[in-house]
């Protein structure tokens, strides 16, 4: 079912999401590249889910 | 006071989580991050993509006779429950991911701090919100609400498809 709706999902056919489906995690792999190149990697992840977290308490404003 | 209430409950409650999960990252570290690679990606494409896919999540919310009292507990109440964000209604995957980040930490201390600083961003950012939208007079309409949410998931979506990238970043490098 999930496979079906893949196929027939209107956003999986547009290419601008295709591209945003490949560029974010590349964006991702890029960014823990240049964080050990500063050694600084064990600050990266404490740092984005703090600000993750922050985003996510402001979103909630649109939950039921 | 509303923002203060929000934000202690959250730092206490994910402080709380953040000691109670960290031993697990100590054990299962390996799994913990091929858990947290799939289920960023695959819940960032679903968000992203607007295909829906069962999360875990609480249909459990405030009840309405709990919230008549006086201003001061109710905003006590509301604090202690929406605060910590994880008891009630949640759209976001994003959510669920925190907890992945909490386990990879080092030691007890260093999950129950970074704990207690998610806890404490997430109530206070989601009390403030709500706050600055009321004192603007800004009301939505429940219509508006399910566009603004569908935009919330959109960015949810991206911002765990650059997690998974990350996660996959720091385990190949």
């Amino acid at each position: 079912m999930i496979a079906d709706r893949l196929l027939t999902n209107e956003w999986l056919l547009d290419r601008n999401r295709a591209v945003v489906c490949l560029f974010f995690p590349l964006a991702g792999v890029v960014g823990a590249g240049l964080a050990i190149r500063s050694g600084i990697p064990e600050v990266i992840g404490p740092a984005a889910a703090l600000v993750m977290a922050g985003l996510i308490g402001a979103a909630k404003f649109a939950s039921p | 006071m509303y923002v203060v209430v929000h934000a202690v409950s959250g730092a206490l409650v994910w402080g709380a989580v953040g000691a109670f999960i960290e031993p697990l990252g100590v054990h299962l570290e390996r799994w913990l991050v091929v858990v947290g690679l799939v289920y960023a990606a695959l819940y960032g494409l679903s968000e992203v993509l607007g295909v829906r896919i069962p999360a875990l999540n609480s249909a459990w919310q405030v009840p309405p006779s709990w919230v008549r009292s006086r201003s001061r507990l109710r905003d006590l109440i509301w604090g202690a429950t929406l605060g910590p964000g994880i008891m009630t209604h949640n759209p976001y995957a994003g959510m669920w991911f925190l907890p992945f980040l909490i386990a990879l930490q080092p030691n007890v201390w260093s999950a129950f701090l970074l704990g207690c600083g998610i806890g404490a961003s997430h109530g206070g950012a989601r009390a403030a919100t709500l706050l600055a939208l009321h004192s603007r007079g800004v009301t939505c309409s429940a219509l508006r609400m399910l566009a603004w949410r569908a935009r919330c998931r959109f960015i949810d979506g991206l911002i765990l498809l650059v997690g998974a990238g990350a996660i996959l970043g720091l385990a190949v490098y």
